[in-house]
């Protein structure tokens, strides 16, 4: 039996530059399915990439991803400022993150979790990464899964996703001193693996 | 790897265009469905109450496996309290909704008509006899789902999508999560869907190739396909590697396969009336009934029982005008696929009995060989003596020897 498998391109929906978020929501808020979808096209690739490395596992990433939004859209009225749009979503994100991680580990407690780890580290490692490269990002992983999900969180946030101390701060909920605080007890614990000094 | 930059060059980026849309599209679809007030949703205090009592019940349950392991979860229940069972329609509901007690929901189109065939604590099986249904799961839960319609399977345990039961082909489209689509005619006999995935599939195969469409697109009926699977059916089911399917269902479609009248349909080249050297049917056996067709349709299937059921009620049906055909499938399933040697030489003999014609008189005789030299060497070796007698020149002349002689 042969089974060939034809991906036809995917038409992106145009998203407007010449909006600000502050606009979208406004118009979003009105009714405007556009604006909606706009919202989502601008920030889905920071949320899903960090929901993403946060949870290490596509599929219930894609569920948050979802919840996220369909939150976000549905709760637009609670947001007072509209050009605070993405930190919010963010938020909403890791929250629903870290609830997603209790529920793991009531799971797990009771030998119920069957998830794959599918997007961890390791496994996103690029095509044609040398093999040392890949047993440093399981070292690194592994360590990741030895720390709080506070100081886990704030380590993928910043380091891996690129956030600022502000938004991981925020997104975390938490006070920049407090998120620094979690970074460096991360960066304790992975500096090893990743060569004396640690991060930058 | 000390910089952070270079940690990132080593990593794929998670988001990807295509994983974007079909996200958008379940976003799309769950507030569409959540338009209804909330307040007047089933369970949604569930949530709330969730939040309320946090780490009391992670306390609870500790307790409740100290002291007593907690009882299976029972069936469905409808939210009036009724286990949720038999026939339905969307008739049958104010809001052509069922709504169960573990907040996943089913609404009824129009014309529709859904059996609860199995209801349980672990699993719950649904039958859409006709029409459409939309599927809201609630991730999570005890039971895996099976809905059955026609002859596909769509299996799932937390997710939404839609099944469409067609006059000659089912859709199942999924909105949220992932669904296995099992069936004789589904590409590769199973086909996985993801969010914003449909695919179309037909109740018949044909003789050759079959093609299923797999649309991810949002706007199903107006957008062009973006998957586009093509199966080609092997001419003959022998090198088919049976489904993995294990549930028990299959009674219910066998009743309905036996209980369907044999009414005459177009010739076929399904494997059914093929040896395994890929003969072609007789045709003095008649153009292949329905029930045949089904029968066949059952063991590509993987069905093994239904299909034996199937096939020993044609053959033991005096109208039935394929009962040596039948007999001879029979005899095939019994050996090669179930291990039954005693099943298989009664089936052969019978067909030859019945008078199948040649080529398969020849191929009957053979089998019967090698079905009786597993549990009768004497009566092997008479056997073997009869397809001498009948096929001195024989095509099986050298393994029916070597069947009759081995130890």
């Amino acid at each position: 039996m042969t089974l060939a498998t034809r991906k036809l391109p995917v038409t992106e929906l145009p998203t407007s530059h010449l909006e600000d978020d502050a606009e979208l929501v406004r118009r979003a808020r009105s009714g405007d399915r556009w604006a909606e979808e706009a919202l989502y096209r601008r920030h889905v690739r920071s949320v899903t990439n960090a929901v993403t490395r946060l949870l290490g596992r596509t599929a219930d990433a894609d569920d948050v991803v979802q919840d996220t939004f369909v939150r976000a859209l549905e709760r637009l009225a609670e947001l007072r400022d509209g050009a605070a749009f993405r930190g919010w979503v963010q938020r909403i994100a890791v929250t629903l993150c870290h609830h997603r991680f209790r529920k793991r580990k009531l799971l797990r407690t009771l030998g119920l979790d069957r998830g794959d780890d599918d997007a961890s580290l390791a496994e996103s490692a690029v095509e044609g990464t040398r093999p040392d490269v890949i047993a440093t990002l399981r070292q690194i992983d592994r360590a990741l899964e030895g720390l709080s999900v506070a100081s886990r969180s704030a380590w993928i946030l910043h380091r891996v996703e690129g956030w600022t101390l502000e938004e991981t701060a925020a997104a975390l909920e938490v006070s920049l001193a407090t998120a620094k605080r979690r970074l460096s007890e991360a960066d304790t614990r992975i500096a090893p693996f990743r060569g004396e000094g640690g991060a930058a | 790897m000390k910089d952070d930059v270079e940690l990132r060059e080593h990593l794929r980026e998670p988001h990807d265009e295509a994983r974007a849309h079909d996200n958008w599209s379940a976003i799309a679809t769950r507030r569409r469905a959540a338009s209804v007030p909330s307040g007047s949703r089933p369970f949604a205090w569930l949530s709330l109450g969730r939040l309320a009592i946090g780490g009391g019940a992670t306390l609870a349950i500790a307790c409740a496996l100290l002291f007593a392991w907690p009882t299976a979860p029972g069936p469905l229940r409808q939210i009036d309290g009724s286990i949720a069972t038999g026939l339905v329609s969307p008739e049958s509901f104010e809001d052509a909704t069922l709504a169960l007690d573990d907040g996943s929901r089913v609404s009824l189109d129009t014309g529709a008509r859904l059996e609860i065939l199995e209801n349980a604590g672990d699993h719950v099986r649904f039958w859409l006899h006709e029409g459409s249904a939309s599927f809201d799961v609630v991730p999570g839960g005890p039971r895996r789902w099976a809905i059955e319609s026609g002859l596909v399977t769509v299996e799932v345990l937390g997710t939404s999508f839609r099944v469409e039961h067609r006059a000659h082909e089912v859709e199942v489209s999924v909105t949220r999560g992932t669904v296995l689509v099992r069936g004789p005619t589904a590409p590769g006999g199973m086909q996985r869907l993801h969010a914003g995935d449909r695919i179309v599939v037909p109740f018949e195969t044909p003789p050759t190739t079959t093609t299923a469409a797999i649309d991810t697109s949002d706007e199903a009926s107006a957008a062009p396909a973006i998957h586009e699977a093509v199966a080609t059916i092997e001419p003959t089911g022998t090198t088919r590697a049976p489904s993995t399917r294990t549930t028990t269902l299959d009674t219910t479609t066998a009743d309905r396969a036996i209980a369907s009248t044999a009414t005459a349909a177009e010739p076929t080249t399904e494997e059914t009336t093929a040896s395994t050297e890929g003969a072609s049917p007789s045709p003095v056996e008649g153009a292949p009934r329905d029930r045949m067709r089904e029968a066949d349709a059952l063991r590509r299937a993987g069905r093994l029982d239904q299909a034996v059921t199937l096939l020993g009620a044609i053959v033991e049906d005096p109208s039935a005008d394929d009962r040596a055909l039948a007999a001879f499938t029979l005899g095939r399933l019994e050996l090669d696929r179930r291990q039954h040697p005693r099943e298989a030489a009664e089936a052969f003999s019978r067909a030859i009995e019945l008078g199948i014609r040649a080529p398969l008189l020849e191929d009957a005789r053979a089998r019967r060989v090698q079905a009786l030299s597993r549990f009768d060497h004497a009566a092997a070796e008479s056997a073997a003596a009869d397809y001498d007698t009948h096929h001195p020149e024989g095509r099986w002349h050298d393994e029916v020897h070597a069947w009759s002689h081995a130890p």
